[in-house]
């Protein structure tokens, strides 16, 4: 497995959590937490200073994002990723959605995005799993 | 007059005209005949004359066929008077022509005394020469008859000529006068009518209108044709009405539809979430314990209580928003001194928490006639959001009720100098599952739906102002449902 810097954007706190541990458990180690869409698109816009702060870290090559989020939610968040990644060095970063949503509907607005590569139920992958899908993307 | 008398009248006088020519016309074919009839008689009389002259002897004297000559003459007499009519006969003795009758009865007579004489002759009563003299006097006095008969006759068709001709000229024009005038009469009403139904700007109404100026079958005819018109204006308005009706309830289930939808999505996921959440966090209390990693353990151990209680607001929210809404009988006279008092109470633990202020005051004259769990519900939901979400960088921090009684309803005014909602997010505040500060404190996002559906109970309407100075929020509740 090539080095992951994985980003997750949820607004649950307890649900960052849950990632950030599975994928500790999975070997990630280079993880930045953000609680809203609108957060994670600031971090990502403010590309240099924080190419400049985290080095190799940074940009983060896989984002795992969740859906609903109060100000920026997941499917806005996808709609302005468009445009950024084509401002930065982004090309290579995709996109895990992490969401308790199982409707078609939501998975099938999200998979329109060509860089949202899967879909992952919160409560429903074990970390074991996580680490299949992220082997299976790269 | 109607127009259906006025149109009669005219009917009346071209039946009278037809009538009078078609007299004249018989009267002058009758003349025509009758002159006919005396040809033919001076005809057969010529015939008797040459009869008697070529009698030279006495042998030669056919008395057989001299009978049958004068039944011929005597038959046109009778002819005549079989086809005179009373009227002709009225009219000849008016004009003085009634002669030409008698001149047929006379005739007939005279043939009579010819036929006579030759019976006489045929028994020998008389001689040869004697009858000889007196046939040729019979033949005169019967050629003296059709004589005299022509000029009465002429006479009385010149009269029915002269007489009816100018008669028929003047009735026909007269005729002529009033149909043009009908005419003008009926396009003049038409006019008027047209003229009145255009007028602007006047106050009277149409159906006044119409009666004082119109009369006849046009009023007749333009009070059904209004009437009519009425009947069907107020079809198509019912139409109109229920055709937005529809699309107004449409619209309203539409909407209903989508928020139902929205509403069992958000509950699915909100639901879904903090147990999700718990179940990973539980797999891991069970690894930290095998791992005897007490400390994280324990500290997920209190993240899961604190989903429960997620879970647990979540749900009394949900069953909040879907209380019954208040019968008008459940509405009782409620002193606001106390339910501020109440909302106080209720909140202040949030308050104290949050270094929050609260202040009330209610201007009100008495009791108000309102439902209380309502109320308190409504004041208590933004009061304790006001708590939530207070500005910790400001001096301090307050929420401030103030009830006014007004003229015709009360004004409820909550004001704090919290963090405000974002000016973009304002028109989203009512709805179900919003939240605009979710890391500032814990919450459902259903305190604002719930209260502006308890404003919907009470008929009243609620806005806000926010900014980052604080935000208001305005009620106002009509006196007619609270007095």
């Amino acid at each position: 497995m090539t080095a992951v810097n994985a980003l997750i954007i949820d607004d649950s706190e307890i649900d960052r959590y849950i990632l950030s541990r599975q994928l500790k458990q999975i070997g990630i180690t280079s993880i930045v937490e953000k609680d809203d869409g609108l957060a994670g698109l600031n971090f990502l816009d403010a590309y240099d200073e924080n190419k400049l702060k985290a080095g190799d870290s940074f940009p983060p090559n896989i984002i795992f994002l969740d859906i609903n989020m109060p100000q920026i939610n997941g499917f806005e968040f996808l709609e302005r990723f468009k445009a950024l990644r084509a401002k930065h060095e982004l090309l290579s970063c995709v996109i895990m959605m992490y969401s308790s949503s199982e409707r078609q509907e939501d998975k099938d607005r999200a998979y329109a995005y060509e860089f949202v590569k899967d879909f992952v139920v919160k409560g429903e992958s074990s970390a074991e799993e996580i680490a299949a899908k992220i082997k299976n993307i790269q | 007059m109607n127009i259906s008398r006025k149109l009669m009248i005219i009917v009346v006088l071209t039946i009278f005209e037809i009538s009078l020519t078609l007299f004249s016309m018989f009267e002058i074919l009758q003349g025509a005949k009758f002159h006919q009839l005396n040809m033919l008689h001076l005809k057969y009389i010529s015939e008797f004359s040459e009869q008697v002259m070529l009698t030279d002897d006495v042998d030669d004297l056919d008395t057989e066929k001299l009978r049958k000559t004068i039944y011929d003459i005597r038959q046109q007499p009778i002819d005549c008077l079989a086809q005179i009519n009373g009227i002709e006969k009225f009219i000849m003795r008016r004009i003085g022509t009634y002669e030409a009758i008698e001149l047929c009865e006379k005739d007939i007579v005279d043939a009579n005394e010819g036929l006579k004489l030759i019976d006489s002759f045929v028994r020998n009563e008389i001689s040869w020469q004697e009858f000889f003299v007196k046939l040729g006097s019979v033949s005169n006095i019967l050629n003296q008859n059709s004589i005299d008969f022509e000029e009465p006759i002429v006479k009385t068709v010149e009269f029915i000529f002269n007489a009816m001709v100018p008669l028929v000229v003047i009735i026909s024009i007269i005729n002529i006068i009033f149909i043009t005038y009908l005419s003008k009469n009926i396009t003049g009403s038409i006019n008027k009518v047209i003229a009145l139904l255009s007028r602007e700007n006047t106050n009277e109404a149409i159906d006044e209108t119409i009666s004082r100026n119109v009369s006849g079958e046009i009023k007749e005819l333009l009070v059904v044709a209004g009437a009519r018109l009425k009947e069907e204006l107020v079809k198509t308005e019912i139409n109109q009405k229920l055709e937005l009706l529809v699309e107004q309830r449409t619209e309203s289930l539409t909407k209903a539809n989508d928020e139902l939808a929205q509403f069992a999505y958000r509950m699915s996921h909100d639901l879904k979430a903090p147990l999700t959440s718990a179940k990973g966090l539980a797999q891991f209390v069970v690894q930290d314990i095998g791992e005897e990693n007490f400390g994280e353990a324990s500290e997920n151990s209190v993240k899961i209580v604190s989903q429960m209680e997620k879970l647990e607001r979540l749900i009394i929210s949900v069953l909040a928003l879907n209380d019954p809404e208040p019968k008008p009988e459940e509405t009782s006279l409620v002193d606001m001194e106390s339910v501020l008092s109440n909302v106080r109470e209720n909140n202040a633990e949030l308050l104290k928490e949050n270094q929050c202020q609260f202040s009330g005051e209610a201007n009100v004259e008495g009791d108000v006639q309102t439902n209380e769990k309502s109320m308190t519900l409504i004041l208590d939901n933004l009061v304790s959001n006001a708590a939530k979400y207070c500005d910790k960088n400001k001096d301090f921090q307050f929420v401030k009720i103030i009830i006014n009684e007004q003229k015709f309803d009360y004004s409820i005014r909550v004001v704090d100098n919290g963090l405000g909602i974002p000016e973009e997010r304002l028109s989203e505040v009512f709805q179900m599952f919003k939240r605009f500060h979710p890391n500032v404190s814990f919450g459902s996002g259903l305190g604002l739906a719930t209260v502006k559906k308890h404003v919907d109970y009470l008929k009243g309407s609620i806005s806000l102002e926010s900014s980052t100075k604080g935000t208001t929020f305005i009620i106002t509740l009509p006196k007619e449902d609270t007095v």
